[in-house]
């Protein structure tokens, strides 16, 4: 399962790495964006892959939408 | 930015609508319309043009201006809710996106390689175009999009001799109520077509080049579908995953090229990818114009990647996407209908700047 994190890891490393000079010198709102996205993107991967009863949101979705679907 | 022709708008419509719906519904089409499918793509196609005609009046009322631009400057906090709902939902485009092609690519043409690394590299070249920003989305649909419009007009003189008339059979019975259900099916991913008007001005966005471009994609759809039936039959790609994909599979190019499927799939994948990179495109065009401070070119690697996590945890399983279709036409007609609709009523320039 590690292994499978490094995936993500590696790549929001390398994500960084090429971007984060040229980020430093753009306003602060596009630093916190690209960490908020990359640490969320962590989370959600992190949920999806290791938790054993994952929640899915079509799952999820298509309980509440499926009284609304005319067929 | 580079003078947009209407040329590239055109293909860009058709691009991003017609490489995806090939593959993911023309099965659930088939179970339910039968050998009338096509049908079913001329209902949502005709319920489309009119939410684009309704968007594209009300992007006329702001002149140089797309939607997004026209929406936020109008409402500061209702236009860019809705630019909001908007982004949230061709996000959901997006994840869907790289979920189908990861599938496909994993059951169809790489079945050992893990699919988080094919998803991860569909993800990593999707970034690399959109970051590209518009030139290149543009400059990649204008080398691909006529490709594979001349390649789908090209099946139907190959496989002449193989298509069998006898499977549309009875013609003139049509099924309404299981036409309409496809027409359900295919009005969400028709409706792609209604990003035109939020990423082009009205300068240089007219509605006949959304028709063009909706005439085109029903056209491919259509032949497809057709030479689906024509060739496979009702009940086989009814019962496929990817039907269009068998369909290509049975074609056969004299003794010398048996496997045109290679050719196809080998011309398809990049248009597949430009796709996906539209929707990172708008996504962060989008994202830059609720928030002007953010760089729409810089987020593209942070959103394709949270993305690529998103792609796993909306979708338990390939059969979950196909499935979750059903639900998600009531999630796209509130895009669809519902939001053009409320678009065409509210927005209009302020009384101050008509006098």
């Amino acid at each position: 399962m590690i292994k499978l994190l490094l995936i993500y890891i590696v790549s929001a490393l390398i994500i960084w790495l090429i971007d984060h000079k040229v980020i430093r010198n753009l306003p602060k709102v596009n630093r916190w964006f690209t960490y908020i996205l990359l640490v969320g993107g962590m989370v959600i991967f992190t949920y999806s892959l290791q938790v054993k009863h994952v929640m899915y949101p079509s799952v999820w979705l298509g309980r509440w939408l499926s009284p609304l679907v005319p067929y | 930015m580079q003078k947009i022709t209407p040329r590239q708008i055109v293909l860009l419509g058709v691009t991003y609508v017609i490489n995806l719906t090939m593959v993911n519904i023309p099965s659930q089409i088939v179970n339910r319309a039968s050998q009338h499918g096509y049908l079913s793509y001329l209902l949502a196609g005709a319920l489309v043009l009119l939410m684009l005609f309704f968007l594209t009046r009300s992007s006329y009322r702001f002149p140089g201006k797309d939607l997004f631009q026209s929406l936020t400057a109008r409402f500061p906090f209702i236009g860019r809710a809705i630019v909001l709902l908007y982004i949230l939902f061709f996000f959901m485009i997006l994840v869907r996106d790289i979920r189908i092609m990861t599938d496909f690519t994993n059951v169809i043409l790489l079945p050992v390689t893990p699919i988080l690394m094919i998803s991860l590299c569909i993800s990593a070249t999707v970034i690399y175009i959109a970051r590209g920003g518009a030139r290149t989305v543009l400059g990649i649909t204008e080398l691909y999009g006529p490709i594979m419009i001349i390649v789908v007009l090209i099946m139907p003189v190959i496989a002449l001799r193989d298509l069998d008339f006898n499977l549309m059979k009875p013609f003139f019975y049509v099924n309404w109520k299981g036409v309409t259900e496809g027409g359900w099916l295919s009005v969400s991913y028709l409706g792609q077509l209604l990003v035109l008007p939020f990423i082009f001005s009205s300068k240089d966005y007219k509605f006949k080049y959304g028709l063009y471009s909706m005439l085109i994609a029903l056209g491919v759809l259509t032949i497809l579908i057709l030479m689906a039936i024509m060739l496979l039959g009702v009940p086989v790609s009814g019962r496929m995953m990817y039907p269009s994909y068998e369909l290509v599979r049975q074609m056969r190019v004299t003794d010398f090229l048996d496997r045109f499927d290679l050719i196809v799939v080998a011309l398809w994948y990049p248009a597949v990818l430009l796709n996906i990179a539209i929707s990172l495109y708008i996504v962060c065009y989008g994202l830059k114009n609720v928030i002007p401070t953010v760089s729409g070119k810089m987020m593209a690697a942070p959103l394709g990647l949270f993305a690529y996590s998103c792609a796993f945890w909306f979708y338990q399983n390939s059969i979950e996407l196909f499935e979750f279709n059903r639900q998600w036409t009531v999630i796209a007609l509130f895009f669809i209908v519902v939001l053009p609709l409320l678009i065409f009523a509210i927005h209009r320039p302020s009384k101050a700047r008509i006098e």
